[in-house]
């Protein structure tokens, strides 16, 4: 049987009951906060233990805040990169950046793209789950055209190669046409929201695919521990 | 020597062979129980012979020598076949092996690889201990093509115990209240956690075996001088709790790696025998990794963190970890200070 691929996340697999296949593309777009980066290291986690190769691209914080956010999981980052199962891409800190695997230039999607590749084409034979945290960041100075080029080859080389991936977009960072033009191009699309409460603002999780120009799936609420990550409610729709 | 005693000797011998036979079958390891029993054998003769003791000075040597006197006279061993040395606080014994009275035990054990545990040197520990009241360890080196048997006895601290014991109707892991569970009873427990509160699993069998393995590290680290001594003997003492065979590969002591490997893990065994408890396959073996974890920092002073990089529920007949220093900075959620 073909390997299916999950989250990591109780309530988010019992969603997608059937799991996802290696080589598909994932889209998870959120509010600043919401938790976005808790879910890519749950996402890392779970690769890591399911025997993948894990690659991490940094675009909004150094990469040490990853290995930070891992260790307080108990995940022994070193013992993974050491064995060539974790990398981390350094996007964040450019010239500065100390890391083995870092982007100079985050102004020139071509350089990007060739990186990934290169780096995609070292591990090839294994299955690997590439994590862009966010790709928004590194669509910043670019203008739509150039986006969605980029975006659409990119992915079409992605599935070709069966990358399962994870794109991480910040609501709000790109335009509406850009973000419903680039969804769909993904297989799964995860909205991660504050939601309004009369007490306090509660996190919504949603998980579907654009379908007829329109996204619509239902609501779930979910939190974060510190000690199991994202919980989802998945008992409680919104 | 009249033939009466060679019977008597031939005898003590087949005891001591036979206990020796017995202990690797006994759960829970039993190697410190040999050295107990011939302690006790020791103490036994002082109980009775003690008044005769006629005692030279309290140096070490010359009490274990007024002790073969004792034995001399009644004609159990000759004394001068024993050369006793004094090596400051220690006693070093030096004996040509085919006039020692346990040379079929010494040779039995030795060609069917069984523990060993000399009964002299253990009668030396009981004597030194009534007589002078504090503990002495022991060590034989024997040198089989010269025919020679050099033993040490040293003062030491504390004498190494079983770290699973029983007392009266409690069993007890390093002094702490232990069970035995058979593989059912934990395949159950985890059944019932998958279905009640399944996103708690991959973080509480790390934590249950990080905290339950605390106690047990600290114990070995007071008995054994070394890390590497102190966790071949946990690791010995995970295979007698039926949990997996495991075998240390490298020790880094300084820059606090180590890999190891285990075999016929439980963990695994369960996942063979009940099915996988995740979604996809996975390595499984987290309380191990764990329990290693544990081992690791309370033994080499520093946070420690073991991850499973192949599992035999996944590929191959082992599982093996990498331990390395957690150089992350961060704070498990909820956990006890790891240093």
């Amino acid at each position: 049987m073909k390997a299916r691929a999950y989250f990591g996340v109780e309530g988010l697999d019992r969603i997608i009951s059937q799991g996802v296949s290696y080589g598909s593309q994932i889209m998870v777009d959120g509010d600043t906060g919401v938790g976005k980066t808790v879910l890519a290291g749950e996402f890392i986690k779970e690769g890591l233990r399911c025997g993948d190769v894990c690659i991490y691209v940094a675009c909004d914080e150094p990469p040490a805040v990853m290995r930070y956010h891992l260790g307080t999981f108990r995940v022994g980052t070193r013992a993974y990169e050491e064995a060539g199962r974790l990398i981390f891409v350094d996007a964040y800190e450019e010239e500065a950046s100390v890391e083995k695997f870092h982007i100079a230039d985050q102004h020139n999607l071509d350089k990007y793209f060739t990186l990934e590749k290169e780096l995609l084409k070292r591990f090839a034979g294994q299955r690997i789950r590439l994590i862009v945290d966010s790709l928004s960041t590194l669509f910043t100075p670019f203008e739509p055209a150039e986006i969605l080029e980029f975006h659409r080859s990119r992915l079409k080389y992605l599935r070709k190669n069966g990358i399962l991936t994870l794109d991480i977009f910040v609501d709000g960072v790109l335009g509406d046409r850009v973000m419903m033009v680039a969804s769909h191009f993904y297989n799964v699309i995860l909205k991660m929201k504050f939601g309004s409460s009369a007490t306090r603002p509660v996190r919504i999780l949603q998980v579907g695919k654009v379908r007829s120009g329109k996204f619509s799936s239902t609501p779930y609420m979910f939190g974060i521990s510190p000690t199991f990550g994202i919980l989802v409610a998945t008992e409680l729709e919104v | 020597m009249d033939e009466n005693v060679s019977v008597v000797h031939k005898i003590l011998n087949y005891l001591y062979l036979t206990l020796s036979k017995t202990i690797p079958a006994i759960p829970f390891s039993g190697q410190y129980w040999l050295e107990e029993v011939t302690r006790g054998v020791g103490a036994c003769v002082m109980d009775e012979y003690g008044k005769e003791l006629e005692l030279s000075s309290r140096r070490p040597a010359d009490i274990c020598r007024a002790y073969l006197d004792i034995l001399d006279r009644e004609g159990f061993l000759e004394a001068s076949a024993y050369r006793l040395e004094e090596e400051g606080e220690n006693v070093l014994v030096n004996l040509t092996r085919s006039r020692c009275i346990y040379l079929d035990f010494c040779r039995g054990a030795e060609k069917e690889e069984l523990f060993f545990y000399c009964p002299r040197l253990g009668a030396f520990q009981a004597c030194l201990q009534r007589v002078l009241g504090s503990e002495y360890s022991r060590e034989v080196t024997i040198n089989a093509e010269a025919d020679m048997c050099r033993g040490r006895v040293s003062p030491t601290r504390r004498l190494k115990t079983e770290i699973v014991t029983r007392e009266g109707d409690l069993l007890k892991i390093a002094g702490e209240r232990a069970i035995l569970l058979p593989k059912e009873t934990y395949a159950s427990i985890f059944v019932a956690l998958k279905e009640y509160a399944p996103h708690i699993i991959k973080t509480i069998l790390f934590d249950a075996g990080y905290l339950s393995a605390l106690t047990v590290a600290a114990q070995a680290k007071t008995f054994y001088n070394t890390p590497l001594e102190a966790l071949e003997a946990l690791f010995e003492e995970v295979k007698n709790c039926g949990l997996a065979r495991v075998e240390l590969v490298s020790l880094e002591p300084g820059a606090g790696r180590a890999v190891i490997r285990c075999y016929n893990s439980f963990q695994v065994a369960t996942v063979k025998k009940y099915g996988w408890f995740y979604r996809t396959p996975r390595v499984v073996c987290d309380l191990l990794r764990g329990m290693f974890s544990a081992y690791l920092t309370v033994l080499l002073e520093r946070k420690i963190l073991c991850e499973e990089m192949r599992c035999e529920a996944l590929e191959g007949d082992y599982c093996e970890f990498h331990a390395l220093p957690d150089e992350s900075g961060a704070q498990a959620a909820g956990s006890e200070p790891l240093v």
